[in-house]
């Protein structure tokens, strides 16, 4: 008789350990290297909270501007047949790829001084680039494609029946869509809305090159890790095991939902 | 109040109904035959062809919404988030009633369903029985003009199925406007409807009341369904020649719709014997020779108990059939030979389905079985009392 269980193969066991490490030694780094004993004095420095308190909110708002726009855009195409459909949804999942960076630079186009809209908003006293609403506008830019995704996933897969109930009583579908669908792909919308803010909240790249680093107006945690990387390296692990430790209460709040 | 008149095309159904207000029609078929499909499109859920109309009133170019058409669904579709009680008060509410007035009415209609003790109970809590009545005090809560019903006894455990069908009944019969229930079980149909519609392959294919379609099928799958031997043929004073069977009992396992499909037809209908028909007069040749007891081949003709011409039907019950191994002599009865094609036990009884020229169910007793030593390939005799034949006209 042979071994109950047949042998994981070494050609698979091998890459797969490196990759694993490949994913947790850096955050192991991150552990061993943080400046634990000085840690609660520093997490209370004006510029990490003003930092952070920036973030919190950015994220927060962008996260919100994201699901008024975002749930009814997703119902669109979830529930909506037009023309164009296909090459609408390949563009609202673009900014999921496009480097975040290039999408700065878009927004500047469009929104910056010289840009397309950037010079009407100006003369009604808006501007948006390097201000915190930049940041928002930016984020938002970035995340609400995960929201999108994520909310129309979960309305393909609610049973669209109960949605020709309500119908059959009366319902309009504005009415259905807010008394019926809403409440069932609750779940979907709440978990898209954490992955939308931690995506926001991660920002870097649209958001340096679109609203700037100006410390207690667009400068957010990733923005400070990297400045503060240059000139303060404990204080840039300090920020990361923050942003570390937010990843990782996000993680176990989506799990709960996700594991099925 | 208001009735229904439906020209319907949608799909592979086409089909033309006409309900009086009050009256109560089954919609009986095998699955896949097109009944969902009708009411999915009466209640606007389906683009359809063809014209309908409620209360006097055409509704064929109206959202669903707007069509007060009220709709029980097979598995009910109760909102899973709302208590029983939103549930029922939802139609009321996007009719614009208060909240308070539309609790008071669903609180009211699920009292009228015996539910008054489970306003509050979520979908999720109620039984399956329990779901039912909240779905039919839903449908009725918001005033519908016509009410659908798709099986609604289908999901249903055989006990609560026997109180709640008794239960439909007295609501059905309490609704002022027409409806329309969907089903593919012949005893819902016959005991909850005043009248009945066999539909098969998305069209009507016979119509009637319970008794007439009980009493006189004109389908191989409604035959099969009441469990009659069913053939087609023409009479002449009430000798029916140019037999061919409709299928019916002959099928593999009577008396249940999800059988119908397997349920081959032996002969091909009527036209295939018509051409015998000149021929065919009198009895059919009795000879019994030859080797192994192969049973003659030839025309069968039957006496039927009634005298009729013309294109008829002929239908009796398997119970009717006598089998004899040998040609029963002397007797005033309708005799032809077969073959034994399958021998299934079928409640007390055993069915014998024979091949053969005509080809037949018989329901014999088990100690007759014995006697006969039936199995198949057993060539043997049917015959039936023209007495208890029941003959009409195609």
């Amino acid at each position: 008789m042979g071994p109950v269980r047949s042998k994981v193969p070494i050609v698979l066991l091998i890459p797969a350990l490196l990759g694993l490490g490949l994913l947790v030694l850096p955050l192991v780094g991150l552990l061993v290297r943080a400046p634990w004993a000085t840690l609660g004095p520093r997490l209370a420095e004006p510029t990490v909270l003003a930092a952070l308190r920036l973030s919190l909110v950015t994220a927060s708002i962008a996260t919100v501007v994201s699901l008024l726009l975002g749930v009814p855009l997703a119902w669109l195409l979830a529930r909506v047949e037009f023309p164009g459909r296909r090459l609408v949804r390949a563009l609202v999942t673009l900014p999921l790829v496009l480097p975040p960076v290039v999408g700065g630079v878009a927004l500047l186009l469009v929104f910056g001084r010289n840009g397309l809209l950037g010079g009407a908003l100006e003369s009604v006293g808006i501007t948006l680039p390097f201000s915190t609403a930049g940041v928002v506008l930016a984020e938002t830019f970035v995340a609400m494609p995960f929201l999108v995704i994520a909310v129309e996933g979960a309305l393909r897969g609610a049973d669209r029946r109960y949605e020709d109930a309500a119908a059959t009583l009366g319902a309009s579908r504005f009415t259905t869509f807010r008394r019926v669908t809403l409440p069932m792909i609750g779940p979907g919308i709440a978990a898209g809305a954490v992955l939308c803010w931690a995506r926001a909240l991660g920002e870097f790249g649209a958001t340096i090159t679109f609203a700037g680093n100006f410390p207690g107006r667009t400068q957010t945690m990733p923005l400070a890790v990297y400045l503060a990387l240059e000139t303060d390296p404990a204080a840039a692990i300090t920020l990361s095991l923050l942003l570390l430790a937010v990843s990782v209460v996000l993680l176990a709040l989506l799990r709960e939902r996700w594991v099925s | 109040m208001s009735g229904l008149r439906a020209r319907l095309r949608v799909r592979l159904v086409d089909v033309e109904l006409d309900l009086a207000a009050g009256e109560t029609v089954a919609l009986l078929g095998p699955n896949g035959a097109g009944k969902s499909t009708v009411l999915r499109a009466l209640a606007g859920l389906l683009p359809a062809g063809g014209e309908i109309t409620v209360g006097g009133e055409r509704i064929e170019g109206l959202a669903p919404e707007y069509r007060r058409i009220g709709l029980v669904f097979q598995d009910y579709l109760l909102f899973p988030h709302l208590s029983a009680v939103d549930n029922v008060a939802f139609g009321p509410r996007c009719a614009g009633m208060s909240r308070a007035r539309a609790r008071e009415l669903a609180t009211d209609w699920l009292e009228r369903v015996g539910l008054g003790g489970q306003l509050r109970s979520r979908p999720g809590q109620l039984s399956g029985g329990q779901a039912q009545r909240v779905a039919l005090a839903r449908a009725l809560a918001t005033g519908p003009r016509l009410l659908l019903l798709d099986e609604p006894l289908a999901a249903l455990d055989v006990r609560s199925r026997l109180e709640i069908r008794a239960e439909l009944r007295r609501h059905l019969a309490a609704f002022a406007g027409a409806a329309l229930l969907v089903t593919h079980d012949p005893l819902d149909a016959m005991t909850l409807a005043d009248r009945i519609l066999i539909i098969e392959d998305g069209r009507i294919t016979q119509e009637g009341s319970p008794v007439e379609i009980t009493s006189r099928p004109r389908t191989e799958y409604v035959a099969t369904l009441v469990g009659l031997n069913l053939y087609r043929g023409v009479a002449r004073d009430g000798v029916v020649v140019a037999l061919a069977p409709v299928g019916g009992t002959t099928g593999t396992r009577a008396n249940g719709p999800e059988n119908d499909r397997t349920s081959a037809t032996a002969g091909s209908p009527v036209n295939r014997a018509s051409s015998e028909a000149s021929a065919a007069i009198g009895t059919g040749s009795p000879a019994n020779g030859g080797e192994a007891g192969a049973p003659a081949r030839g025309p069968v003709s039957l006496t039927a108990g009634e005298a009729l011409t013309g294109d008829v039907f002929v239908a009796f019950p398997p119970s009717a059939v006598a089998l004899f191994r040998d040609r029963p002599d002397g007797s005033p009865r309708n005799v032809w030979p077969g073959r034994v094609a399958a021998v299934d036990q079928h409640g007390d009884k055993v069915r014998v389905r024979l091949d053969g020229e005509l080809p037949v169910a018989a329901d014999v007793t088990a100690a007759a079985l014995a006697a006969l030593e039936l199995e198949p390939g057993t060539p043997v005799w049917a015959a039936v009392k023209a007495t208890e034949t029941h003959i009409y006209p195609a």
